[in-house]
């Protein structure tokens, strides 16, 4: 089991932003291969397809799969967009990478725009993140300076400039496609599937758009090899994973570890439950994934095949740990809360579906709610389920399944 | 090609059709609401879910594209599910006040939850609630029925490019509003059709009749020389609703504003209900017998006292093929050529080599295909909306579009390069443009142009709309508009742009004014052609002659003063007539001061007559209710003048007989039409006058003026909706800032006008760099302006309160 060694290894430093520490750690010496043309693109893809990283944003798509897609497509302009919009509740790494480890974004982005021919990249970070862009911005003038950043570094004939984009605080815009469309200024909505960000993107040119975490953790695995990247992972599950422990923990926080460790052993590195309470549930991957129940998550590692088997999904890591004094239906009222609030409103079932389990679900909790209405409410999200444009209103309707699977007695003690 | 297979019957398609494309083509129905032919393919409804057998998942069929051997199943029971389970929820929040909406019965979403909904509902709790801002005269919006399609911001955003709406907030409080301070396309009455539900329905005529009490029929538009399609909605002998009836090659499936609404001038209360008599300076009611042997008896008074030289006959641009017809040929019979239709032109000069009837050059849906378009003098979306939708599509392909304009418009499409004269001199641009062509063409031209070119020095504008012009590909237009036609120097400019084209091996077409100029020319409504072109004897007086010397007898058909360009001047001409007799549907104040005998005709829903629109097409109509009170379809009236006089071959039983006659001269007419080659025009001798640039301080400007689109015909002046809009932009004069710093006002101080023929009229100045230095715009063709006399001329700026 590693600890913070891949996107927080400048954790170790007292002033992890700084440039001269990421230097220390061997921080754009791949960027610098590249620019002497010691590197070729070739290379970079056998090293990400060795070491099978995985989009660490929720989806989980192989990240050389959506490397090749980009570079094979013929385009006068290709884009690099680092997803930074981080907004799935429950989760918080990437802030602490564009915080404490902002210039190993940047050689990330540089190192798959230059496998994919990309000469413009994009930090969408999210509006709230004020603090962050400030260090963002600072990191890119310093990356400039260092000679990483521009057009025609270091007489290599190679161009690569990096903007922020600051987004305005919609969850939906982390969506890829909604967040090209606010990007282009229009309203931040999905568009349907095809065409992919990948074929048609920004401008509608091909754009790689992936998560902070992955881009992030691309100077590592070219620095050390796709190999080692993998040996990272224990128990069957390859490479490593930031989770961010929130809830009922002693110690809630990212913990960047291997893949694969048992839950158990992640809920000790976050110094066990809180008060001595027991364990009654835990959202695996922040609200957008299934709620797995105490007997279930203790069994399980925390890797993206385990948690399938079991009928949830690693998502992005955010770890919600409940306690057993919690009621579920209210956590289920509040997700829905968040979801009406977050939807776009574009499409009929997400829109209407939504506020209306909303409605009954505020009824249940008012004491107010027939048995029917349970049946009512779980008939709703069957209505909603595979229906809507964009993850958002099926993912919705998704995880409440298992509200009612694992916690019918939670609602029962608001039925009359 | 691609085998696709629905619900077990297969077919073979081109690639890139989408599912719902391909049911189409094989008759299989599949329910859609937000997805629209014209408009993007956003997939928000999800009511066209369908099955495609290995895929777990429902998938949209208006924007899936069908691949090879897909099979999709559009009526399983999860299809069916999925397709409740939509209506379900969208009727959640829609109100279901059927019972007093003007759309039940007409109602995309009624006709599918009639279909597939069910009769009850699960949804307990309070809908929501949203307001409308229902400012518009023309459309009445109840945004609570809203079941967000964004049929209506797509249509403004991707097809008018005006962008009047917008999606504001998000989730189930998503409400669409309209943008503050964004001008009218005049093309919003689209949403009304475009609209599923009833959240947009026209104000006019709301709450009169439901959609199952209607009679439809199909009409052809009295105002726009395109001949949009129409469909008439009519009950109780009343039009009730007007919307766009579909035509690929005209309007597409769009109609602008004033189509759309015109309709309402048709109760008005101007409208004529029977044949009125002037005695003694009072109106009496007549019978049509009465009515007309006074006025045949009256004609042929004058025709034995004075001679026939003193009638004149002057005929709306935008009365029927028929009725013009028979009107021309009612008074040539009597013995008189003083015929004239061109209400809107004052330089008649070159008239015997103008092709027998001026159009566009190319087929209107041809308009889009063109690589390179100059408009000269045109405000394209003042006169033609649905024309600018057309032009908007070709310059968002990456064709390229040149303007020369004496007021730099705005238009809804991106213009490549312009040039905004000043003084309305539009003759130079185009001088300098054939100098720059004749340096590489070495064309023959007349030593008078040679002349007039030697006197011009082309600037970098010129040369850019030059270089634009020869771009190499085949396709180039040169369109001329409004303010050619009606400019002092109109042969000229028609003259140079035809020599332009020329050169060039491009086209060369007029925007003409009214719904059948080309009509008007064909049925030979022109004082030197009879009907088809042919030649006569004498050529008689033209428009201009007869509204400036008095004759001693009119006969108006369809026209009133607002309709001249000369107004001011006609009033004072029709004066001094003996007998003015006016075949009119209106009767306007003047009019009624004027004219001796009133002869009430039917309005266009009324009636059954033939267009030829701008292309050359002729398009007939029927007639969609009765004609108003005791008034009678025109063409009926002149007939039986005709008849009445024993006239030779004046019987006419039907429309459809002088209609017949008409098509017969077509055959001659496209021989003509290649004989009359219109570069030609060059053989003459003109004169030009240019204008100079006046220097500051000014206080003398050139007077640029259109009619604005709501007050063109008589109709337009009555529809009451209509003008409401109008009059959301007050009459002002524009000016120049630069000007306005010369005479030191700013907006809306009043200025004193004082026209060449010594009118003075006081309007408030708007300040806009859009009127170039040395002229100022006034509206024209409007009771506050009219008086200020013909267009082009000087006026004389005071600012009131200041010496």
């Amino acid at each position: 089991m590693v600890l913070n060694s891949v996107c927080y290894r400048t954790f170790q430093f007292a002033e992890p932003a700084k440039l001269a520490h990421y230097q220390q750690l061997g921080g754009y010496r791949v960027w610098q291969q590249i620019l002497t043309r010691k590197i070729t693109a070739e290379y970079i893809l056998q090293q990400i397809q060795d070491s099978k990283l995985q989009g660490r944003g929720g989806a989980g798509f192989a990240l050389e799969l959506k490397l090749q897609m980009v570079k094979n497509k013929q385009a006068q302009q290709k884009y690099v967009i680092c997803n930074a919009d981080e907004g799935e509740p429950g989760s918080f790494k990437d802030r602490d990478i564009l915080t404490y480890n902002p210039h190993q974004i940047i050689e990330g982005m540089a190192i798959a725009g230059y496998a994919i021919g990309a000469t413009v990249g994009y930090i969408y970070i999210r509006g709230e993140y004020a603090a962050q862009i400030a260090i963002m911005e600072t990191a890119l003038q310093e990356a400039i300076a260092l000679g990483m950043l521009g057009q025609n570094l270091q007489n290599s004939g190679i161009d690569f400039q990096i903007y922020c984009f600051v987004g305005a605080g919609a969850y939906i815009c982390g969506e890829e496609t909604a967040l090209i469309a606010s990007m282009e200024g229009k309203r931040g909505q999905p568009k349907s599937k095809p065409p992919f960000p990948g074929e048609q993107g920004l401008y509608g040119k091909p754009t790689l758009l992936n998560n902070t975490e992955t881009l992030a953790s691309i100077p590592v695995i070219l620095q050390y090899g796709g190999k080692w990247y993998l040996d990272l992972g224990v128990n069957k599950a390859k490479g490593c994973k930031i989770f961010s422990v929130s809830g009922a923990v002693i110690n809630p926080g990212n913990y960047e570890t291997s893949l694969g460790i048992s839950f158990l052993e992640l809920l000790q590195l976050a110094g066990g439950m809180q008060d001595g309470k027991k364990l009654k549930a835990v959202i695996p991957g922040g609200i957008s994934t299934p709620v797995l129940p105490q007997d279930i998550i203790v069994t399980l590692n925390m890797d993206y095949w385990s948690l399938a088997q079991a009928g949830s999904m690693l998502g992005t890591g955010a770890v919600i740990v409940i306690a057993e004094d919690t009621c579920m239906v209210q956590v289920l009222a509040r997700i829905l809360q968040f979801y009406c609030h977050e939807s776009c409103g574009q499409c009929t079932p997400c829109r209407e579906g939504l506020s209306w389990a909303l409605k009954v679900i505020n009824n249940i909790l008012q004491g107010k709610a027939k048995k029917t209405d349970l049946i009512l409410l779980q008939d709703i999200f069957t209505k909603i389920a595979n229906s809507s444009l964009c993850p958002l209103g099926d993912s919705a309707s998704m995880i409440a399944i298992n509200y009612f699977k694992y916690f019918n007695f939670d609602f029962m003690k608001y039925i009359n | 090609m691609v085998k696709v297979t629905i619900n077990g019957q297969t077919a073979v398609t081109a690639t890139g059709m989408t599912i719902v494309e391909v049911a189409k083509q094989l008759g299989i129905y599949i329910p859609t609401l937000c997805y629209h032919e014209k408009l993007t393919k956003i997939a928000s409804c999800r009511i066209c879910l369908v099955e495609i057998v290995g895929n777990s998942r429902l998938v949209t069929a208006c924007n899936t594209l069908v691949t090879d051997n897909m099979q999709i199943i559009t009526n399983s029971a999860k299809v069916l599910a999925a397709r409740r389970a939509m209506l379900e929820l969208l009727l959640l929040n829609h109100p279901l006040d059927c019972p007093t909406c003007d759309k039940a019965g007409a109602c995309k979403l009624q006709d599918l939850v009639m279909e597939y909904g069910n009769d009850f509902s699960l949804y307990f709790e309070g809908k929501r609630v949203v307001a409308s801002n229902n400012g518009s005269p023309v459309i009445a919006k109840a945004m609570n029925r809203c079941i967000h399609c964004f049929r209506c911001v797509r249509f403004t955003r991707e097809v008018a490019g005006s962008d009047e709406f917008a999606v504001v907030n998000s989730g189930a409080a998503i409400t669409i509003m309209p943008v503050p301070g964004v001008t009218n396309s005049g093309l919003l009455g689209n949403v009304i059709d475009l609209c599923p539900v009833g959240a947009f329905l026209a104000k006019p005529g709301a709450g009169i009749a439901r959609n199952w009490e209607v009679t439809s029929t199909d009409g052809i538009s009295p105002h726009d020389c395109l001949g949009s399609n129409l469909q008439l909605y009519t009950a109780n002998d009343q039009v009730v609703r007007v919307a766009a009836r579909e035509n690929a090659t005209i309007n597409e499936c769009w109609l602008s504003d004033r189509e759309r609404f015109s309709y309402e001038a048709l109760q008005h209360n101007e409208r004529i209900s029977q044949p009125l008599i002037k005695q003694q300076g009072k109106w009496l009611v007549a019978s049509w017998d009465e009515a007309l042997s006074l006025v045949n008896h009256k004609f042929k008074q004058i025709v034995n006292q004075y001679g026939a030289n003193e009638l004149g006959g002057l005929i709306s641009a935008s009365a029927t093929l028929e009725e013009q017809y028979v009107v021309q040929k009612y008074l040539r019979q009597l013995g008189t050529n003083n015929i004239d239709h061109r209400l809107w032109q004052v330089d008649f000069t070159g008239q015997e080599l103008a092709p027998v009837y001026p159009s566009l050059g190319i087929a209107i849906n041809e308009l889009e295909e063109q690589q390179v378009i100059l408009i000269i003098g045109a405000n394209i979306l003042q006169e033609q909306p649905l024309l600018g939708l057309k032009l908007r599509k070709m310059a968002l392909t990456g064709s390229k579009l040149g303007v020369i304009n004496p007021i730099d418009f705005t238009f809804n499409f991106p213009v490549t390069t312009k040039n905004i004269v000043a003084c309305g001199d539009l003759v130079t641009p185009l001088l300098a443009v054939v100098k720059i062509l004749l340096a590489k063409f070495k064309t023959k031209v007349p030593p008078a142009l040679v002349a007039l070119i030697a006197k011009v020095d082309p600037t970098a504008e010129h040369k850019a709309i030059a270089n634009m012009l020869q771009t190499s590909s085949e396709k180039k237009l040169l369109i001329l508009g409004e303010f050619a036609i009606s400019h002092p120097q109109a042969f000229l400019i028609n003259a140079l742009s035809e020599l332009i084209a020329h050169m060039l091996t491009a086209r060369c077409g007029t925007l003409t004014k009214g719904a059948n100029t080309a009509g008007a020319w064909f049925a030979g409504c022109v004082p030197h052609r009879g009907p088809g072109g042919q030649a006569v004897t004498t050529t008689g007086k033209n428009a201009k002659e007869m509204l400036t010397t008095p004759l001693k007898a009119y006969l108006l058909f369809g026209c009133e003063e607002l309709d001249m360009l000369l107004a001011k001047q006609a009033i004072t001409t029709l004066q001094q007539a003996e007998l003015v007799v006016a075949c009119s549907c209106f009767a306007s104040a003047t009019l009624l001061d004027l004219a001796e005998v009133l002869l009430p005709i039917a309005s266009f829903a009324e009636t059954t007559g033939t267009f030829i629109n701008v292309a050359g097409t002729w398009q007939t109509f029927t007639q969609a209710i009765k004609p108003y009170k005791m008034s009678l379809p025109g063409w009926q009236v002149i007939t039986q003048l005709g008849a009445m006089l024993a006239m030779d071959a004046f019987i006419y039983p039907t429309r459809a007989n002088i209609t017949k006659e008409l098509t017969k001269l077509e055959a001659k007419v496209n021989d003509l039409a290649s004989k009359t080659k219109p570069y030609d025009f060059l053989q003459y001798s003109f004169i030009v006058k240019q204008p100079s640039l006046p220097s500051l301080p000014i206080n003398k400007l050139t007077w640029i003026a259109d009619v604005p689109i709501f007050h063109t015909d008589a109709l337009l002046r009555r529809a009451n909706a209509l003008q409401q809009l109008a009059k959301q932009e007050p009459q002002v004069a524009k000016i120049n800032p630069q000007v306005a710093v010369a005479l030191q006002v700013k907006n809306y101080d009043l200025l004193i006008l004082q026209a060449e023929n010594g009118t003075c009229i006081t309007l408030p100045v708007y300040i806009t760099a859009s009127i170039p230095l040395g002229s100022i715009y006034i509206a024209n063709g409007i009771k506050e302006t009219f008086m200020l006399g013909c267009p082009y001329t000087t006026l004389k700026i005071t600012v009131k309160g200041k010496i």
